[in-house]
C-alpha cells in the first residue's frame, strides 16, 4: 500500500511538473502581454518605455519564460501563488479564494443531483429493460443529452425567468442581499442557483443514467446474476444487491475522474448567468494575459486530476475485493 | 402420477425467437425423475440440454425465451404455469442448481459464507448467527477445509474445485429435494472432477435427494447416474436406464457419440465419427431427419489398420518381456543414429514476482522448471498435465512466444533461442502453432481467404496473388471445407470448422513441424474426433512431427507416440504412450489415470448395485 501510494506521488509530481512546464511556455508564447493589453489600444493610455521596462522587471516579465518558470514553481514550493496582474495588484489567493464558493454551489449540487437522479433511473431502465416506459424515458434523456447547454440556458432565461418571472435573470445575489437573514440569503441563492444548476445538470443526467444502464447490463448477463436468481431471490435484490455492487467498480472510478469537474467551472453558463466563478475567472485571466492567474488554476486543475485519479484506484481496491492496491502499479 | 415421483415433464416446448425465425431448442421433451434418482442428459452443444435446466428453474431470458407448450410437474405442481412469486419459493428451498462455471458463478464482491447464508436467510428467516452457523456445517459437508476461516474468504482466494465445492454448498443449503447439476466438473481439472463426483454422489446418497446432471461427456454421466437421456439438437434420442444405453445403445446419434469418444484403452487410429452411424438431412428449422446407416464392418476394420503404426524413440526397447504387455504389434521406433527435429534441454520459463516500491523481483513463479525431451521426425510428442503444469507455456517456449529463462531449443540442429532474425524467419515458416480456442485465435475482421493467403505472403509462399488463392483453396479442401469457404468470414463457421481454418493457417506456411495446444479441447465430442481424424490424416500425407498439447489423457494417448506426464513445471514421466497407460510408474500419473472416469460395463453394474444397495437402506 504504502509503495504504491509513494509511487503514486512521484509519478504525480513528474506530471504536475510536465503540466505546469508545458502550459507556462504556451501562455508566454501567445501573443500580447498583459502590460500591451491593459492599455486596450487607446493611445491616451500608453504608457513610457521606462515604466513599462520597470512593470515587466516587477511582474517578472523581463526574463526568458523557462527561466520565469523556475522563479514561479520555487514562490508555489513556498505556497506564494504571486500578484494578479492587474490594476489593483490583489494576491492570486484572494482573487481565486472568492470564485470557488459560487462555483462550488453549482457544481457540487448539480453533481450530487445527477448522482441521486441517475443511479436510481440507470437501476430502474435495467429492470424495465425494454418495455415501453423505458424505451419513452431513455429518448427523453437522449434528447436531452444531445441538447446543447447555452440553448437550454437562454430558453430557460426567456421563458421561466423573463415571461413566467419564476427565477432571477442572472446573478448570484439579489440588491440588498447583505440585510437578509442568514436563511433569507440561503434561498435567495438557492433561487438564484436553480436554472444555472439545471442547465448544468441535465445533461450529465443521460450520461450517468447511461453508464450505469450499460454496465449493469453486462453484469447481469453474468454466471453469478444466475446463481443469485437460482437462489430464488427476488428481482430488486438481484439487480439492487448482486448487480449493483459490481456496478459500482467501474462506477467509483467516474466519481473520482469527475473531482476536477467541482472547481473546472462552466465558462459559457456562468457567463450566461454572470455567475462569478471560476470558468469565468480563467476566461478573462487568459484573454488579459494575467500570468499569475492562469497559471495557479492550471494548478489546481491539475492537481485535483491527479488526485482524482489516486482516488478512483483507492475506491476500486475499496469495492472489488480482487483488486489489492500493490498491484495496480502493473 | 406415482407417489415417489418428483418431477416429471412431459412435452417441454422451449424456443428461443431470434432474427431468422424460431428456434425450437428443446422440442417435445418427455421425462420422469423418481425421488433419489439421478438421470443423466447427455448432448452437445445447441442440444437443449442447458436450456431444459433453465426451463425447469425457469431462469430462461425473459425477452428472447418461451416455453411454448408441455408442462413440467413437481410433486403435482405445473412449474410451467406457477406464478413467478412461488417460483420463487422454490428455487433454493426445493430446487438447487449448480453450474459449470465455479469462478463465474460467485459473485466476486461477496464472501463465500455471505452468499451462502444469503439462500439460508432467504428460505428460512433464521438469524444471521444461525445461517452462519449452519453455512460452517455445510461447508465441512462438503469438504471445505478450515470450514471456520474459509467461510470469510471471497472467491477468487479459492480454487477452482473449492469454488465448486461453495456452490454446492449453497445449492443444499436449504435441504432441496432436487439438484440440477448442469456441467459441474467441465471447468475442472480431471483428479478435482473425480472429487467433485464422488462428493456429490456420497452426498446425494447420504440426502436421497434427487438429481439432474448435465453434461456433454458420457463417462462423468456414467459415474453418477442411473438413466440417461440423449439429446441432438433439441430432441431426446435415446432415454433409458445407464446400462442399457452403454451395453446396448438404440439409437444411431448414441452409438456414434459412443464410439467417437477416444477411450484409453481404444482398438482405432482413426475414430469412428457420428456420420459412420447415422446420416442428417434438413436443419432444426426445417425439421431434422435421422437416418440410420448401415454399419459397415469393413469400415470400422479400415478405422483400426489405416495410418502408420506407433513410432517410438530410438532407445525404446520392444523385444523385452515387459514390452510384450503393452506395445501394439506393428510399434516401431525412431533408426538409431537419426538426429531429433526438436530437442528441448533444461528449458526453463520463470516469470518473476514483483513487488514493492521499486517493484523488485522478490521471487520467481517457475511456470516451467527444467524440461526436457526429443522429438524426432513424423512423431508425436504428447504433453499432458492439468491448468498450471506448465505445459502450454512449454510450448509458447519452444516457439518464442513467451522467452525461455535459460535451457536451449534445438530445432534441426539449431538453438532458437539463440539465432538472429533471418533465421528466425526460416524457423517460423518450419513450425506452426494451433491454438485452443477456434473463436478468438482467428481475426474476426478477416476472410478466410486473405487469413490465409497473409501467412503465404509472410512465409514467402507462392508465387502470385492468384497462385496463393488457389494454394489457398486447395488446403481448405484438404481440411474438409470447401473452396468456396474462402469468401466467408471466421464467424460464419461453426466451431469445429473454424478449427478447420486454424489447422489450413497453420498448413498455409507449408511447416514440418505443428504444436497442437489444446487444440481440441474446445469442441464437442464428435467434432473433436473429426478433427484428430484430420490431424493424423494430415501428419500421414504431409509427414507432419507434433507436439499435441493437452488435458486430456485419452485425447493424448490416442494422438501420441511418446508421452510427457507435466506436473508442477517438471516431466514427471516420459515414455511410450501405450506404456505409461498400460504401466504408469509415476505417483502422479497413476492418480491422473485413475481420475478418468470409467465407462467400462462391469464399473458401470457395480456402481448401480452399490447406488441400489444405498437407496434400500434410506428408504
Amino acid at each position: 500500500m504504502w509503495a504504491f501510494v509513494i509511487r503514486r506521488l512521484a509519478v504525480g509530481l513528474l506530471t504536475l511538473f510536465l503540466i505546469t512546464f508545458l502550459v507556462y511556455g504556451l501562455i508566454r508564447a501567445m501573443p500580447g502581454d498583459p502590460i500591451a493589453l491593459n492599455d486596450e489600444g487607446d493611445p491616451k493610455r500608453q504608457i513610457l518605455l521606462e515604466d513599462r521596462k520597470a512593470l515587466e522587471r516587477m511582474y517578472g516579465l523581463d526574463k526568458p519564460w523557462y527561466i520565469a518558470y523556475w522563479t514561479w514553481a520555487g514562490n508555489v514550493l513556498q505556497g506564494e501563488l504571486g500578484d494578479s496582474i492587474t490594476a489593483d495588484k490583489r494576491p492570486v489567493k484572494t482573487v481565486i479564494g472568492e470564485r470557488i464558493g459560487p462555483t462550488l454551489v453549482l457544481s457540487a449540487s448539480s453533481l450530487i443531483l445527477a448522482y441521486l437522479i441517475s443511479v436510481p433511473l440507470g437501476l430502474l431502465s435495467v429492470a424495465r429493460s425494454g418495455k415501453w416506459d423505458e424505451r419513452v424515458g431513455s429518448l427523453f434523456l437522449y434528447v436531452l443529452y444531445s441538447f446543447p447547454s447555452f440553448v437550454a440556458a437562454l430558453m430557460l432565461q426567456i421563458f421561466v425567468a423573463v415571461k413566467l418571472g419564476w427565477f432571477p435573470l442572472q446573478y448570484m445575489r439579489s440588491d440588498g442581499y447583505e440585510k437578509l437573514s442568514a436563511w433569507g440569503q440561503i434561498v435567495d441563492l438557492a433561487w438564484h442557483a436553480t436554472l444555472p444548476v439545471i442547465v448544468f445538470t441535465y445533461g450529465s443526467l443521460a450520461y450517468y443514467s447511461r453508464f450505469i444502464r450499460s454496465n449493469m447490463e453486462e453484469v447481469v448477463r453474468q454466471d453469478y446474476i444466475r446463481t443469485a436468481r437460482a437462489k430464488g431471490l427476488g428481482e430488486f435484490a438481484v439487480i439492487v444487491k448482486h448487480a449493483f455492487r459490481n456496478t459500482l467498480i467501474p462506477f467509483v472510478t467516474k466519481i473520482g475522474l469527475s473531482l476536477p469537474e467541482l472547481l473546472g467551472g462552466s465558462v459559457i453558463i456562468e457567463r450566461i448567468f454572470s455567475w462569478p466563478g471560476l470558468g469565468q475567472l480563467y476566461l478573462s485571466a487568459i484573454s488579459g494575459r494575467n500570468y499569475p492567474v492562469i497559471m495557479a488554476q492550471t494548478l489546481i486543475f491539475a492537481v485535483l486530476t491527479l488526485a482524482g485519479q489516486f482516488l478512483a484506484d483507492v475506491l476500486y481496491a475499496l469495492v472489488d475485493p480482487r483488486v489489492r492496491i500493490e498491484d495496480s502499479g502493473e | 402420477m406415482d407417489s415417489d415421483t418428483l418431477l416429471k415433464i412431459d412435452g417441454l416446448k422451449t424456443w428461443f425467437h431470434g432474427e431468422s425465425g424460431e428456434i425450437k431448442a428443446v422440442d417435445d421433451l418427455s421425462l420422469t425423475l423418481k425421488k433419489g434418482q439421478t438421470i443423466g442428459i447427455v448432448g452437445e452443444s445447441g442440444s437443449g440440454k442447458s436450456v431444459t435446466s433453465l426451463s425447469i428453474m425457469r431462469l430462461l431470458p425473459p425477452a428472447s425465451a418461451r416455453i411454448a407448450g408441455g408442462t413440467i410437474s413437481y410433486l403435482g405442481r405445473d412449474l410451467v404455469k406457477l406464478p413467478e412469486r412461488e417460483m420463487r419459493g422454490l428455487r433454493g428451498r426445493e430446487i438447487g442448481m449448480i453450474f459449470q462455471e465455479p469462478g463465474t458463478s460467485l459473485n466476486p464482491v461477496f464472501t463465500v459464507g455471505e452468499q451462502v447464508c444469503e439462500v439460508i436467510r432467504l428460505h428460512e428467516h433464521v438469524s444471521a448467527k444461525v445461517a452462519r452457523e449452519r453455512t460452517i456445517k455445510l461447508f465441512t459437508e462438503v469438504g471445505i477445509p478450515d470450514p471456520a476461516s474459509r467461510i470469510d474468504a471471497y472467491p477468487h482466494e479459492m480454487s477452482g474445485g473449492q469454488k465448486q465445492r461453495v456452490m454446492i454448498a449453497m445449492a443444499l443449503a436449504c435441504d432441496p429435494q432436487l439438484l440440477i447439476a448442469d456441467e459441474p466438473t467441465t471447468a475442472l481439472d480431471v483428479t478435482i472432477q473425480k472429487q467433485i463426483l464422488e462428493l456429490l454422489a456420497s452426498l446425494q446418497s447420504r440426502r436421497g435427494m434427487s438429481m439432474l446432471f448435465i453434461s456433454h461427456d458420457l463417462g462423468v454421466i456414467s459415474e453418477v447416474a442411473d438413466e440417461v437421456a440423449v439429446m441432438f439438437r433439441g430432441k431426446l434420442v435415446e432415454y433409458g436406464p445407464i446400462e442399457s444405453l452403454f451395453v446396448s445403445p438404440q439409437h444411431p446419434y448414441t452409438k456414434g457419440l459412443l464410439a467417437c469418444r477416444p477411450r484409453l484403452d481404444t482398438p482405432y487410429r482413426h475414430l469412428p465419427t457420428v456420420a459412420d452411424f447415422m446420416e442428417i438431412r434438413g436443419t432444426v428449422e426445417t425439421g431434422l431427419q435421422l437416418t440410420e446407416k448401415r454399419v459397415d464392418p469393413v469400415r470400422f476394420q479400415e478405422l483400426t489398420a489405416v495410418g502408420r503404426g506407433r513410432l517410438y524413440h530410438p532407445e525404446t526397447p520392444l523385444v523385452t518381456e515387459d514390452a510384450g504387455k503393452w506395445a501394439p504389434a506393428d510399434a516401431a521406433t525412431v533408426p538409431t543414429g537419426q538426429h531429433p527435429l526438436l530437442s528441448v534441454h533444461d528449458l526453463q520459463v520463470h516469470f518473476p514476482i514483483k513487488r514493492g516500491l521499486f517493484r523488485r523481483t522478490v521471487g520467481q513463479i517457475r511456470a516451467v522448471d527444467g524440461v526436457s525431451f526429443d522429438v524426432y521426425r513424423g512423431q508425436t510428442l504428447g504433453l499432458v498435465g492439468e491448468s498450471g503444469c506448465g505445459k502450454t507455456t512449454t510450448g509458447r517456449a519452444i516457439v518464442q512466444l513467451v522467452r525461455p529463462t535459460g535451457g536451449s531449443i534445438q530445432f534441426s540442429g539449431n538453438d532458437v533461442t539463440r539465432v538472429g532474425s533471418t533465421e528466425m524467419a526460416v524457423f517460423r515458416k518450419r513450425v506452426q502453432y494451433i491454438f485452443q480456442d477456434p473463436y478468438s485465435s482467428l481475426n474476426p475482421r478477416l476472410k478466410v481467404g486473405s487469413i490465409l493467403t497473409d501467412v503465404m505472403m509472410a512465409n514467402q509462399r507462392g508465387t502470385s496473388k492468384n497462385d496463393r488463392r488457389d494454394r489457398a483453396a486447395a488446403l481448405l479442401t484438404e481440411v474438409g471445407l470447401e473452396a468456396d469457404h474462402l469468401d466467408r468470414y471466421p464467424h460464419e463457421f461453426s466451431g469445429g470448422q473454424r478449427q478447420r481454418v486454424s489447422i489450413a493457417r497453420a498448413l498455409a506456411a507449408e511447416p514440418e513441424f505443428i504444436i497442437c495446444d489444446e487444440s481440441v479441447s474446445a469442441l464437442d465430442v464428435s467434432v473433436q474426433a473429426q478433427v484428430l481424424n484430420l490431424l493424423k490424416h494430415l501428419q500421414n500425407t504431409r509427414g507432419l512431427t507434433y507436439v499435441f498439447i493437452s488435458h486430456d489423457l485419452s485425447v493424448v494417448k490416442f494422438m501420441s507416440d511418446m508421452m510427457a506426464v507435466m506436473h508442477a513445471g517438471k516431466i514427471v514421466e516420459f515414455g511410450p504412450s501405450d506404456r505409461i497407460y498400460a504401466a504408469p510408474r509415476h505417483e502422479y500419473t497413476r492418480k491422473l489415470i485413475a481420475s478418468i472416469p470409467d465407462a467400462s460395463i462391469e464399473t458401470l453394474v457395480s456402481r448401480i448395485r452399490e447406488r441400489a444397495q444405498c437407496r434400500k437402506s434410506h428408504y
